[in-house]
């Protein structure tokens, strides 16, 4: 499941910033250069596609790859 | 001095006023929309936006809130400026908290400004259930809580009005100098200060907005309520100024709904404009077109400083590709980029700098539709008097605060001889335009006396593609604190430098750098450079928090 999901968090960030190469440990400020609004903008895809809501504090916390697939299992995602 | 006459615009006094005027005539037309998560639009015509405030300021009446203080905590929405308005309407006191703070933050905001109600987000449920005074209620903005919400206070507030009761409290005069509003700075200060604006102040101040700008009929707002900026010339402007505005409180969602309100009118920061103009430029790059529209606005720039300000087809279908239906820009908050707002203008969208601080409801000064000067924030707003003493800018008139709640003192170090001393540094020029060059804290003062504004260089090595974010500073490098060198602290751009080294990033910035210095007087040089590893932490209108660089 872990591994899925990591592979849609990869498609979900070269969709937004054409960047390739992540793993569990790419952070998204410090080693891809994103603004509060790119963060946003893949966070979005993430709640339209599991059909989860987000709320902002949270997304705050979500600084690498793990955080998100992280949370996406705390959230009881099972599917991709 | 040039005189520029000004636009004709309604003037209230009070937010009772305006409430029950605004839809005489206009009872169905829109007056707010959204849209849902999922893209659904929702909307209130003026009637029934009018009918919920009464309504809900009734039930604020019946919980015995009139004139007390009431916080409203929670990212845009309806609800919220329901509460806001049917606060101010009853003479009560909207306490605007900023949502992004931490949660000890907005617990401190909460207990300072002696809240006797706290109306929130569902996602703010557990910090507001941490306020630890018993006497305070608390209600939800919307459904799904432990505590009763909105809609149920517009249900309650509705029976005592038809019931009668609560009316001679509905009808309790309420002065335009009574508080309306405490706001907290949302300056580069090392903490927030509860700002106290009357009901006069913030009204003329959006009245005046639109007296320097003309809007068109549909608007688009994502800028935080909690800040003046966002309610009052986002938000009180656009319905003052009869157009159908559309709200937005979701970050995740603001390119999506501009595309769906098709907007001619939008407010927002420098961050958010910089971020369109990347994604047209990656677009173009992709494209493979990118040297063509090098060329093309190249070519546009000749033609109009020839006074040939046609856009051409190109143009206008990249336009509309990008931007909708936008045609006016009103940019705040921090400085913007020159060439950014030339390349919009190219477009055929004006892009209108203005300036405003919370303590002056906030707006100061803003440039008018047709006269614009992109390095300047524009002329004086009708009710605003500034002038500049020993280059710090000094405001006076209608819109500057009633001073900060329970800090007497502040207030006191803040005015000087009735005008409030801004702490921006600046000067206007023979045609009465305002223009920025720094802010006197952040001013690097040189051993020599001579004093240089960061913004200044900052401006030049933004220019550097390597360059994403830049914070220049005066580095201490001896016993005083006179004792600087210039240096510049850089994020770069991760896009740009992906295939290089740390060392050939640094190198490649030096020789940018060296070039920049080659302008510059002396003790000016850019004589450090850091690299960052992270963006620069940011305040909520995206300004950089220079105390933690």
């Amino acid at each position: 499941m872990e591994e899925q999901l990591l592979e849609f968090v990869k498609d979900t960030i070269f969709q937004v910033t054409g960047q390739r190469g992540l793993d569990y440990e790419t952070d998204f400020v410090k080693d891809l250069g994103l603004t509060s609004f790119d963060v946003m903008n893949i966070v979005c895809i993430f709640e339209d596609h599991f059909d989860v809501d987000i709320p902002n504090r949270d997304v705050w916390k979500l600084r690498q790859v793990k955080d998100v697939i992280n949370y996406m299992i705390q959230r009881g995602i099972t599917q991709v | 001095m040039k005189k520029y006459p000004l636009n004709q615009v309604t003037y209230y006094s009070c937010f009772r006023d305006m409430i029950e005027a605004l839809p005489q005539g206009r009872e169905d037309e829109p007056a707010i929309s959204w849209f849902t998560r999922k893209g659904e639009e929702h909307g209130v015509t003026l009637g029934q936006l009018r009918e919920d405030v009464r309504n809900l300021q009734s039930a604020f009446i019946h919980h015995g809130l009139q004139g007390k203080q009431i916080a409203i905590l929670g990212e845009n929405c309806y609800e919220w400026l329901l509460v806001y308005f049917a606060a101010t309407y009853c003479g009560s006191i909207a306490v605007c908290v900023d949502v992004e703070q931490p949660e000890e933050t907005i617990l401190q905001m909460l207990k300072m400004t002696d809240a006797a109600a706290l109306i929130f987000a569902g996602s703010l449920e557990s910090i507001c259930k941490k306020h630890a005074d018993d006497s305070c209620q608390k209600f939800l903005l919307s459904e799904g809580g432990d505590y009763p919400n909105v809609a149920d206070l517009i249900a309650e507030g509705k029976t005592c009005r038809e019931n009668g009761t609560n009316l001679d409290e509905s009808f309790a005069v309420v002065s335009e100098n009574d508080t309306a509003a405490i706001v907290f700075t949302s300056g580069t200060t090392n903490y927030s200060k509860p700002v106290m604006l009357s009901q006069g102040a913030i009204l003329t101040n959006a009245s005046d907005a639109l007296a320097n700008v003309a809007i068109g009929s549909v608007a688009f707002t994502s800028l935080p309520f909690y800040h003046t900026y966002g309610l009052t010339c986002s938000v009180l402007s656009m319905l003052i100024g009869k157009a159908h505005l559309y709200i937005n409180g979701n970050l995740k969602t603001v390119m999506r709904d501009i595309q769906l309100a098709k907007p001619h009118t939008m407010l927002t920061v420098p961050l958010m404009l910089e971020t369109i103009h990347n994604k047209l430029w990656m677009t173009a790059e992709s494209n493979g077109k990118a040297k063509d529209l090098k060329t093309l606005l190249k070519l546009k720039k000749i033609l109009f400083s020839l006074g040939i300000k046609t856009v051409g087809k190109t143009l206008v279908a990249i336009r509309e590709k990008c931007f909708g239906c936008i045609r006016l820009i009103i940019c705040g908050g921090a400085h913007m980029d020159r060439s950014i707002m030339e390349e919009f203008g190219f477009m055929g969208i004006t892009v209108l700098q203005g300036y405003g601080i919370t303590e002056c409801a906030p707006l100061v000064s803003v440039n008018r539709n047709h006269a614009n000067k992109y390095d300047s924030v524009g002329l004086p707003s009708a009710h605003c008097e500034v002038r500049i003493d020993d280059g710090e800018i000094l405001v006076r008139g209608k819109n500057v605060m009633q001073g900060y709640y329970k800090f007497p003192d502040l207030t006191e170090e803040a005015m000087r001889d009735g005008w409030f001393a801004t702490g921006d540094v600046g000067y206007l020029d023979k045609d009465g335009f305002l223009y920025i060059t720094g802010r006197k804290k952040n001013l690097i003062v040189f051993k020599n006396g001579k004093k240089l504004s960061p913004e200044k260089l900052e401006e030049k090595i933004r220019q550097i593609p390597l360059v994403k974010e830049v914070v220049v500073y005066g580095a201490i490098t001896g016993a005083t604190t006179d004792d600087v060198q210039v240096a510049a602290s850089i994020y770069p751009n991760k896009e740009r430098c992906s295939d290089m080294s740390s060392y050939e990033i640094l190198e490649s910035l030096q020789a940018e750098i060296d070039l920049i210095n080659r302008d510059l007087p002396m003790y000016q040089h850019i004589q450090m450079i850091n690299i960052r590893e992270q963006e620069f932490s940011k305040t909520a209108l995206q300004k950089v928090k220079r105390h933690l660089v």
